[in-house]
C-alpha cells in the first residue's frame, strides 16, 4: 500500500496547486434568483444552451415542495439564506498550520494514517510550498487521454465538449425529477466528468484525488460518467478523512450512464462533518444519484459507506433499460450520536432477465437513527427479472433507532424477488467470548461490526476497504459505555 | 389535500343530525357527533396519502350507497346462512344488513362463561377505546354510523371449548348498500376461546360497501385464536379495521383469509403493550379477476419479553392486485422483543400484480426482528420433480399452490376450523383460471 499512499499523497498536493491558479475572490449575493443562476452562468462562461437549462429547472423547482416523507428530522432551510455561488474558497480563513487545528481533528487523522502533508490539505491549512508531484498527475492524465477517456471538471467538458454534455445531462435525473435535483440542476457549481469510449477499459480507478481542482466543487456537485459500448470504468469519490467544509446543504446529482455491455461501478466513502456530540451542526447531505444501465448486458455497480453528514438522504439507483443488463447496491451506513440516515436504492427493471442485487448494512449507536428504504419495482415488460435483497441492520445501545421501509412492485409473474432484514445488537455472548480471548470490549465490537460490514467492505477498491474497515471503528469510538 | 366527503355520507349526516330519535341522541350521541366530526375534518383519503397509495379510492369514491334496508328473512338468506357458516352447532350471532337476527343466530345453550350478544344505543363501556383518534376516516364513519354491533365476552378463567361465529351478510339483491359491521370482543383473564367472524354476500346484482371495525381485548395470560374470514362476491367494497390489545402473557391469532371481495382493505393493529405476549398475525388472500386486495398490519411492540409472527401469503391469478405492508414497530421499553414478519406472494398470471412493504421501525436495542418479502411464481423444478414422479401438470400445480397455501392454514390451531377454511380455500383456488381450467405455466 506505500505505493499507493504515496501517490495520494502527491496528487492531492496536485490539486492545491491547481487550485491556487485560478483562485477568485468575489461571490454571489445571498440567495437565489434568476439574475444568480444568469450570474453563475457567466462567471462559468457557459454556452446559452447551460444558461437555458438552468433556469428550466430553477423555474420548475419553483413549483416543487421540500418533500417531507423520509425518516430525518432537522430545522427548516432557508433556500434564500445560501450563497449559491463562490469562487473556490481562499485559504485565508484557514488555519495557518496543524497547531491551529482541532487536536480532536488531528487525533483522528493519526488513527485513520493519514500523512502528515495530506492531513494539512485536508484540515484546509494554507500550505503554498508545491512539491514535484505534477508531473506524476501528468502521466495519469497523458494515459488516460491516449486511450480516448475523457476526465475532468464539469465546467471543462462544459467548455470544451459540449455536445456529450448536452446530449446527456439530465438524461438520468432530468432538472425536474425531485426538489434537490431541481436546485442542483438550477444553481450546480461543478463536479466531474468522465467519458470512455467505445470498447475502452478504463486503465485506473479515477478518483477525484487525480484531478486538479476537484476536491472542492462546493455544494451542489454534478457528476456525468458515460462508458460507451464494451467500456468499464471504476470512479472513487470522496474521501475516508473527515473534510473541513462551511457549507451546511450539499445537493448533489450524478448520473451514470452506461451504453451495451458497459460496466460502471461507482464507489463512495462519505465522511463529512457529523455535528458534534449533541448533535449540533453537520452537514446535510441530500444527493439525487441514478444510473441507467442502457444497452443489453450493461452493469452499474454503487458501494457506498457513510458514515460522516448529520443527516444523510440518499439513494443511488439503477434504471435497468437494457435486456440482462445488472444493477448492484452495496451500502454501509453507519449513524452515531445524532446523525439521521435515510438511505437505500432504488432498482428498477425494465428489460428482460434484468438482475439486481442489493445488500444494506445500517448500523445505529447514540442517538443514531438509521432508516433503510428502497424500491424494487419490476415493470410488465422485465421477463425473468430477478432480484435479491438483504437489509441488515445493527443497535447499539438503546437510544438509537433502525428502521427499513421495503417498497416491492411487481407487475410481472416471471419475476423472482427476495427480501431479507434483520435487526439485532451485537450479541453479548459474541463479546463476551472476544473479551475472554484477551480483546478489550472496544476492539472487539470494532470487530463485530467490521465482520457485520464485510459483504459490503469486499466490494471497495482495496485502499478504499483498508481504510474503510478503520473508519467504522473510529466512528463508533465512545458509542460503547 | 382534498377533504371531500362523498354526498351519500354527507346526506346520512345530515338526516342523523336533522333526527331527534333514539339514534341521534342516546349514550352514542356524543360519541357518534365527534366521529362525524372527524370524518368529515378527514374527508376520504386519496392516493397522495402514503397509506392508500396503492388502493383504488377513485372507484369507491365514484358510488353512491344507502344504509342498508331491513330485509325479511326467505329461502335466499337461509341457504346463504347455511352455506357461509362453518358449523351450525356452534354458538353463533347472524347479522343481516347490519341488523341482527335472533331468527338465523343461535344463541341457546350458551356455554356457561361467554356472554354473546347485540348492541346498539348502550354500547359496552370500552367500546372505540382501542380506536385512536388518528384512525382513518373509514373507522370514524363506523363509529358514526353502525346500527348494530355484536359483544362478545369470556369470563375469567373461562375456556370455551366450542368455537364463537360471527356471521355478517351483506344483502346484494335491492340495490346499492352500505353496512358498518361492529365487533368489540373482550377476554378476562385466564380465559381461552377461538372466534370466527365470517363476511359475507346475499348473492344479488349490486354492488355493496362493507365497513366493518372490530376491536379485540385480550386480558392477562388469556389465550385468543380469532379468524376473519371475507366471502364476498367480486363487486363488493371492503374496508375494515381492527384494533387489538394484549396484556401480559397473553395470545392472540388473528388470521385474515380473503377469499371474496372486490376491493379489499384491511388494516389490522395489534398493541402488544405488556410483558410476555404472544401476538400471530396471519394472512392468506387468494384473487383472481380483477380483484384488489390490501392489507395493513401494524404490530406495536410496547412491552418486554413479546414474540410476535407475521405470515402473510397471497396467491394472484388474472389481473389481481395485491398490496402488503406491514410495519412491526418496537418502543423503547419493549426489549428482548422477538419479531418475525413475512410476506409472500405468487404470481400465476402475467397481469397479476404485487406492491409489498415489510417495514421494520425498532427504537429498543435488545431486540431480534426479521421480516422477508418475497414474489414469484410457481417453481418449475417443483413441478418438473412432481411430473417426474408420474403426476399430470394440473395435479403437480394444484398440489403446489394448495401447499403454498396450507403454510397459513396449517397455523389454525383447530382442526375443525382448519378443514373447513381448507375446503373453502381449495373452492376458490378451483376458481382460478390458472387452475381450474388447466390454464399454462
Amino acid at each position: 500500500m506505500p505505493d499507493n499512499d504515496l501517490i495520494v499523497q502527491e496528487m492531492s498536493k496536485e490539486y492545491k496547486y491547481g487550485f491556487h491558479v485560478d483562485l477568485e475572490t468575489d461571490a454571489a449575493p445571498k440567495g437565489l434568483s434568476e439574475e444568480v443562476i444568469c450570474l453563475i452562468s457567466a462567471k462559468k462562461q457557459e454556452p446559452e444552451f447551460m444558461l437555458q437549462w438552468r433556469l428550466e429547472a430553477y423555474r420548475h423547482w419553483l413549483t416543487l415542495k421540500e418533500p417531507s416523507w423520509a425518516n430525518v428530522r432537522f430545522e427548516p432551510i432557508d433556500y434564500q439564506d445560501i450563497v449559491y455561488y463562490s469562487a473556490p474558497k481562499s485559504h485565508a480563513g484557514g488555519p495557518k498550520d496543524l497547531n491551529e487545528v482541532d487536536p480532536a481533528i488531528l487525533e483522528m487523522y493519526n488513527k485513520l494514517g493519514i500523512p502528515l502533508e495530506e492531513q494539512e490539505i485536508l484540515a484546509g491549512v494554507a500550505v503554498d510550498a508545491v512539491l514535484d508531484s505534477v508531473s506524476v498527475a501528468t502521466t495519469f492524465r497523458k494515459k488516460l487521454e491516449e486511450m480516448g477517456v475523457i476526465f475532468c471538471s464539469f465546467s471543462e467538458a462544459v467548455r470544451n465538449h459540449p455536445d456529450l454534455v448536452k446530449h446527456y445531462l439530465g438524461s438520468v435525473v432530468p432538472p425536474g425529477d425531485n426538489f434537490f435535483a431541481a436546485l442542483n440542476s438550477a444553481v450546480f457549481s461543478d463536479g466531474s466528468f468522465v467519458y470512455v469510449p467505445k470498447g475502452v477499459q478504463c486503465p485506473m480507478e479515477l478518483s477525484t484525488y487525480f484531478r486538479i481542482n476537484a476536491a472542492n466543487t462546493g455544494q451542489f456537485e454534478r457528476t456525468l460518467i458515460i462508458a460507451e459500448e464494451g467500456a468499464s470504468v471504476s470512479y472513487l469519490e470522496g474521501c475516508t478523512a473527515p473534510m473541513r467544509d462551511e457549507n451546511q446543504l450539499h445537493a448533489a446529482v450524478v448520473e451514470l450512464v452506461a451504453l451495451d455491455d458497459a460496466k460502471i461501478k461507482y464507489s463512495t466513502v462519505q465522511n463529512w462533518y457529523p455535528g458534534d456530540k449533541d448533535g449540533k451542526g453537520g452537514i446535510y447531505n441530500f444527493v439525487t444519484k441514478r444510473g441507467l444501465a442502457k444497452g443489453r448486458n450493461a452493469k452499474i455497480s454503487w458501494t457506498q459507506v457513510e458514515t460522516g453528514s448529520a443527516i444523510t438522504w440518499k439513494y443511488p439507483s439503477c434504471v435497468l433499460m437494457g435486456d440482462n443488463s445488472v444493477g448492484e447496491f452495496y451500502s454501509v451506513a453507519l449513524t452515531n450520536n445524532h446523525q439521521q440516515a435515510d438511505t437505500g436504492t432504488k432498482m428498477i427493471h425494465i428489460g428482460k432477465n434484468t438482475r439486481s442485487t442489493i445488500v444494506s448494512k445500517g448500523i445505529s449507536a447514540g442517538h443514531g437513527q438509521n432508516s433503510y428504504r428502497g424500491q424494487v419495482k419490476v415493470l410488465k415488460s422485465a421477463q425473468g427479472a430477478r432480484n435479491f435483497s438483504q437489509c441488515d441492520s445493527m443497535l447499539i445501545g438503546d437510544l438509537c433507532g433502525a428502521h427499513t421501509f421495503p417498497y416491492i412492485d411487481v407487475k410481472n409473474s416471471s419475476a423472482q424477488l427476495e427480501h431479507e432484514a434483520t435487526t439485532s445488537k451485537i450479541g453479548e455472548d459474541q463479546i463476551f467470548y472476544l473479551n475472554q480471548r484477551g480483546l478489550s470490549t472496544e476492539d472487539a465490537i470494532s470487530m463485530i461490526v467490521n465482520g457485520f460490514c464485510k459483504q459490503v467492505l469486499a466490494e471497495l477498491p482495496m485502499e478504499f476497504a483498508v481504510e474503510a474497515q478503520k473508519l467504522l471503528s473510529v466512528s463508533l469510538e465512545g458509542s460503547v459505555g | 389535500m382534498n377533504h371531500m366527503i362523498p354526498n351519500w355520507v354527507e346526506e346520512r349526516f345530515l338526516a342523523l343530525q336533522n333526527d331527534s330519535s333514539s339514534l341521534a341522541s342516546g349514550p352514542r350521541g356524543a360519541e357518534r357527533k365527534q366521529a362525524i366530526e372527524t370524518v368529515r375534518r378527514q374527508g376520504f383519503p386519496d392516493r397522495r396519502q402514503e397509506a392508500w397509495r396503492f388502493f383504488d379510492l377513485q372507484e369507491l369514491q365514484r358510488q353512491t350507497f344507502t344504509a342498508a334496508p331491513a330485509v325479511t328473512v326467505d329461502d335466499a338468506v337461509r341457504r346463504t346462512v347455511q352455506r357461509e357458516t362453518l358449523d351450525d352447532r356452534w354458538p353463533t350471532a347472524v347479522l343481516l344488513n347490519g341488523r341482527f337476527s335472533p331468527e338465523l343466530s343461535r344463541l341457546q345453550h350458551m356455554p356457561a362463561g361467554l356472554m354473546l350478544d347485540r348492541f346498539s344505543e348502550n354500547p359496552p363501556a370500552t367500546l372505540g377505546k382501542l380506536v385512536p383518534h388518528s384512525a382513518s376516516t373509514f373507522a370514524a364513519l363506523n363509529s358514526a354510523l353502525y346500527r348494530e354491533g355484536v359483544a362478545v365476552t369470556v369470563k375469567a378463567g373461562e375456556a370455551i371449548e366450542e368455537p364463537i361465529q360471527i356471521l355478517h351478510l351483506i344483502d346484494t339483491r335491492f340495490g346499492q348498500v352500505v353496512i358498518h359491521p361492529r365487533v368489540w370482543m373482550n377476554f378476562e383473564h385466564h380465559s381461552q376461546a377461538s372466534v370466527v367472524e365470517i363476511v359475507a354476500s346475499i348473492e344479488g346484482e349490486y354492488s355493496t360497501f362493507t365497513n366493518p371495525l372490530s376491536e379485540i381485548f385480550v386480558d392477562r395470560e388469556a389465550v385468543v385464536d380469532h379468524i376473519r374470514l371475507l366471502r364476498h362476491d367480486d363487486r363488493a367494497f371492503h374496508v375494515s379495521a381492527q384494533y387489538s390489545h394484549q396484556a401480559a402473557n397473553s395470545h392472540l391469532t388473528s388470521l385474515s383469509l380473503v377469499l371474496g371481495g372486490g376491493w379489499v382493505r384491511n388494516d389490522v393493529h395489534a398493541l402488544s403493550e405488556q410483558e410476555g405476549a404472544t401476538t400471530v398475525l396471519d394472512g392468506l388472500y387468494i384473487a383472481g379477476g380483477r380483484q384488489s386486495i390490501d392489507h395493513h398490519t401494524f404490530m406495536d411492540h410496547a412491552g418486554a419479553n413479546s414474540n410476535s409472527r407475521q405470515l402473510y401469503k397471497g396467491i394472484l391469478d388474472e389481473r389481481a392486485h395485491a398490496v402488503f405492508n406491514g410495519k412491526i414497530f418496537v418502543r423503547r421499553p419493549a426489549q428482548k422483543t422477538d419479531a418475525v414478519q413475512n410476506n409472500k406472494n405468487l404470481l400465476l398470471s402475467d397481469d397479476a400484480s404485487v406492491d409489498s412493504q415489510p417495514m421494520l421501525e425498532i427504537f429498543a436495542d435488545d431486540v431480534r426482528c426479521t421480516h422477508g418479502g418475497t414474489v414469484g411464481r410457481l417453481d418449475l423444478a417443483g413441478i418438473h420433480y412432481l411430473r417426474s414422479r408420474g403426476i399430470g401438470l394440473e395435479t403437480a400445480k394444484k398440489l403446489m399452490i394448495h401447499s403454498f397455501a396450507g403454510d397459513v392454514l396449517r397455523r389454525v390451531r383447530r382442526q375443525d376450523i382448519r378443514d373447513s377454511l381448507d375446503e373453502r380455500v381449495m373452492q376458490k383456488l378451483e376458481s382460478l383460471p390458472s387452475i381450474g381450467r388447466g390454464g399454462s405455466l
